[in-house]
């Protein structure tokens, strides 16, 4: 009994209800007559759509600077990378690696000057780390008005400058990972590529927290007094976990593209952030420690009840309540974690 | 003399740094102003209506950093509970000023509920309350939408079927308030010139003002002081801390949930789903260019900033019209602002909180030397 | 001591949200919006039937006075519940003759046949419930909850 509650304690409820919830949503799914394998090939689509992007939460979570709320800078660098590439005509599976390459530069400069900040502002990451997001956002809102753009299926048809608020990537990077060794069973169909290049960016990084930088970086986060007293230069490792956040998250929006199969302009980042901080955060990570585990259940778990609650809803109550879920889910999520810290250093 | 000017040149730096984004405000407004082109007493009417408009609600978030709890966000519940008080007088057919009434005597217990609920929650996360706050505008934005979509008209009783949806259950998304529109504002008609003045709305927001001044004279008031300053310290002078940090964000969200009830008897009408998301962000943008901080707010800095926040509000679609040909080049550009004026207040107040430390700290370390 | 001190502080506590729910009913009632339909027609009540008059002219309070003719409805809004109607048969010249009207709060929209008031029948015959026939239902409205749209929009 003491064992058990004392592993409902550090699984804590909120994660025990989400998966209880998930996994009666399965239960139900085959008597409301929604296909398990459609569901779960949608699901797993989805994680490998928006994996990157939750692993991009790792690095900053390491070094003490908190959930990364300012994700859609990072993903400011990859439209940026993604429309260049677009625009200087490359095609197929090379402007993928293209959009990767040249949103690199964006993201470590966005990433520098991010981290540069938020050194200064120990503390209050977080709510700071929102308005970067939003703030350059907004910018870009503006900036994807007037920067000169030319590529036609970029722009807007009827002779107004500016690029469109949705752009297709059909011809371009479209499903390049999605469909590269492409499994179809039945009606599962699982995207390879997609999931290696997640697993192959989550081993590394998986390898990285291994190396000497790595532990410092944790060392950083979890005990700072510690890891000035061994010599680490902390402002550097925190710089350096924010870049690769920003760079992660520049490389998880080109990957949720290609699935996806668009690129979404203007006010699309906005609240990007907040799916994959939850989705972390479901994963069993807190606002101070995170593992790539974490991901991969967090992102699983989080994607399985985006995709099955309204299929799910719909046929047995004939009503799409899935927004609303989602909503309270994700930030009921992230709510519990920024209360808890609190209890367990009091 | 040399020292002399140097002083004077730190005392102007110290200055510009000081109110660094209400002196960015008054630039942009100023080239803003002539580009857009419109006449004086055409911007003189708009501010004026604005003013009333905004004002109350700004005045809402003052409680709270009173308290040393920051910006709440959370203000976006007591709109949420303003906007169920007039979804509920518009059922019930009820009209004008006691329509008005009717509606804040509604929405007060449940923003006192919300209220309790958020207090309660940030009071399990101090030292990081406005992101916490942040996030629960969010999830009771969820609930909010649970509630209004889902349950209204089928568990809460519901008939109009101007308001409700054509399916039988939730409610529009937009609602008409024609049935309290500006009666406040028109209640003492005023006008000067071609210039209306909404006086009875001035009223009550000056009403409110003295309100918040002789609050941080009573007891409370004076314990919210004490708490801001160190929480430790006023817990061993006998100040229920987290009781008074309680009370102050009931208070703040009442007061917003009342002020959301003026804000949307001037639109006119109200938009179901986003006017509470809206109104939060905005109304804290408009506190902090009047040159308020994270940690200190006065009435002055209410209307400074409304003033200053609002004209730029009003003039920059127009302005990006006149100089790009795009006027919704203008309403990004406003938006821009907002949270980029957001942002740096925060971290200039976030800097200075780590340099205070740091002040603090050396202080501390003199002292024991000279020890 | 203290006993008392809470009890005190509680029952004023109390008294207050009393006096705060009563002033909502108040409200309710001050408040509450009418709309009468005013109809000159040939009317059937009790299988006597009530000749509509040639013309005549109503008023409701101090609102603007309205001419009728025959066959003629028409609709005047108010709000709370106890109202003078003064009409005036504009062909005989009878002068006003004035009625109290009292609305039963919770209704939205009454009927009120003046060829039968005017013949003397009790006010409560001649001002009846009036349901508006349902229209056939509008087109389903898509409810789209976008917060990235919320922050376009003006304030």
């Amino acid at each position: 009994m003491n064992k058990m509650q004392r592993f409902i304690k550090e699984f804590g409820w909120p994660r025990l209800i989400i998966a209880a919830f998930l996994l009666s949503l399965f239960v139900i799914a085959p008597f409301a007559g929604v296909n398990i394998g459609t569901s779960l090939t949608d699901t797993i689509m989805r994680f490998s759509m928006n994996g990157v992007m939750v692993l991009a939460m790792v690095p900053m979570i390491h070094s003490g600077c908190g959930l990364n709320f300012g994700l859609p800078l990072g993903i400011i660098a990859g439209l940026l990378g993604g429309t260049l590439a677009m625009q200087f005509g490359f095609t197929g599976k090379l402007s993928f690696l293209m959009a990767i390459v040249l949103c690199t530069p964006f993201a470590l400069l966005f990433g520098w000057a991010y981290g540069k900040l938020l050194n200064r502002v120990k503390g209050g990451e977080m709510m700071i780390a929102t308005y970067v997001g939003f703030a350059s956002v907004s910018f870009m809102c503006m900036m994807w008005l007037l920067l000169p753009y030319s590529n036609p299926q970029m722009v807007w048809g009827y002779g107004g400058s500016g690029l469109r608020t949705t752009i297709s990537t059909e011809g371009y990077y479209y499903h390049v990972l999605s469909d590269f060794l492409n499994i179809k069973i039945g009606h599962l169909s699982i995207p390879t590529g997609s999931l290696l290049f997640f697993a192959l960016l989550a081993f590394l990084m998986w390898a990285f927290l291994h190396t000497k930088k790595g532990t410092a970086m944790t060392a950083v986060g979890s005990n700072p007094i510690y890891a000035r007293a061994s010599g680490i230069k902390i402002d550097s490792i925190r710089t350096l976990s924010v870049i690769m956040s920003t760079w992660l998250g520049a490389v998880g929006i080109l990957v949720y593209e290609q699935a996806f199969g668009f690129i979404q302009l203007y006010n699309g980042p906005f609240y990007m952030a907040l799916p994959a901080v939850s989705a972390i955060l479901i994963g069993g990570a807190s606002v101070n420690k995170a593992s790539i585990t974490n991901v991969i259940v967090g992102t699983f778990l989080f994607q399985g009840i985006v995709t099955m609650t309204p299929s799910v809803m719909n046929s047995i109550i004939h009503t799409d309540m899935s927004e609303v879920i989602r909503i309270i889910v994700s930030n009921g999520m992230i709510l519990y974690a920024l209360t808890r810290k609190t209890e367990e250093t009091r | 003399m040399i020292k002399k000017t140097l002083s004077q040149d730190k005392s102007i730096k110290e200055f510009v740094l000081n109110n660094l984004v209400p002196i960015m405000f008054i630039v942009i407004c100023a080239i803003c102003i002539p580009v857009s082109g419109y006449s004086a007493p055409a911007l003189v009417q708009e501010m004026l209506t604005r003013i009333a408009r905004n004002s109350f609600l700004v005045i809402s978030l003052l409680v709270p950093i009173m308290a040393g709890m920051g910006m709440n966000f959370g203000m976006t519940l007591g709109a949420m509970a303003g906007q169920i008080g007039l979804i509920f007088i518009t059922e019930w057919g009820v009209v004008g000023i006691p329509a008005l009434v009717l509606a804040a005597i509604v929405s007060t217990p449940i923003s006192i509920l919300l209220g309790w609920m958020c207090g309660k929650i940030l009071n399990n996360a101090k030292g990081r309350e406005m992101v916490t706050s942040y996030i629960i505008s969010f999830f009771m934005n969820g609930v909010y939408q649970f509630i209004v979509l889902y349950c209204m008209g089928s568990v809460i009783p519901i008939k109009n079927s101007a308001i409700l949806l054509p399916r039988g259950y939730g409610i529009r998304n937009s609602v008409n308030l024609i049935n309290i529109r500006r009666v406040l504002d028109n209640l003492i008609p005023l006008r000067i010139g071609t210039v209306n003045v909404p006086v009875a709305t001035y009223l009550v927001i000056a009403l409110l003002c003295f309100f918040i001044i002789w609050f941080r004279k009573t007891k409370i008031g004076q314990d919210m002081r004490a708490v801001s300053q160190d929480m430790e310290v006023a817990r061993r002078s006998g100040i229920k801390v987290e009781h008074t940090r309680l009370l102050s964000v009931i208070i703040s969200t009442v007061l917003a949930g009342y002020g959301m009830i003026i804000y949307l008897s001037n639109m006119g009408s109200m938009n179901t789903y986003n006017a509470h998301s809206q109104i939060g962000t905005f109304s804290i943008a408009a506190l902090l260019v009047g040159g308020a901080s994270v940690a200190k707010a006065s009435i002055g800095n209410v209307f400074l900033g409304v003033i200053l926040f609002h004209m730029l509000f009003y003039v920059s679609p127009q302005a990006g019209k006149n100089l790009f040909g795009q006027a919704q080049l203008g309403e990004y550009f406003r938006v821009f602002v907002s949270y980029g004026v957001i942002t740096i207040a925060l971290v200039l107040y976030e800097m200075k909180k780590r340099r205070a430390a740091k002040l603090g700290g050396l202080t501390l370390a003199k002292a024991q030397e000279e020890k | 001591m203290k006993k008392i001190e809470f009890s005190r502080s509680l029952l004023i506590r109390i008294i207050a949200i009393v006096l705060v729910i009563a002033l909502g009913i108040v409200m309710y009632f001050i408040g509450r919006q009418h709309s009468i339909l005013i109809d000159n027609k040939d009317i059937v009540i009790d299988s006597v039937t009530y000749p509509a008059y040639k013309l005549l002219e109503v008023k409701i309070d101090d609102q603007k006075a309205k001419e009728l003719s025959k066959r003629d409805r028409i609709e005047v809004i108010v709000t709370a519940q106890k109202h003078t109607l003064t009409v005036v048969d504009s062909m005989k010249g009878t002068g006003m003759i004035v009625y109290d009207l009292n609305i039963p709060v919770k209704e939205d929209m009454m009927l009120l046949s003046l060829p039968a008031l005017l013949a003397g029948l009790p006010i409560e015959k001649c001002l009846t419930h009036y349901e508006v026939a349902s229209i056939a239902p509008p087109a389903e409205e898509e409810v789209i909850v976008s917060e990235t749209d919320a922050l376009l929009g003006d304030i």
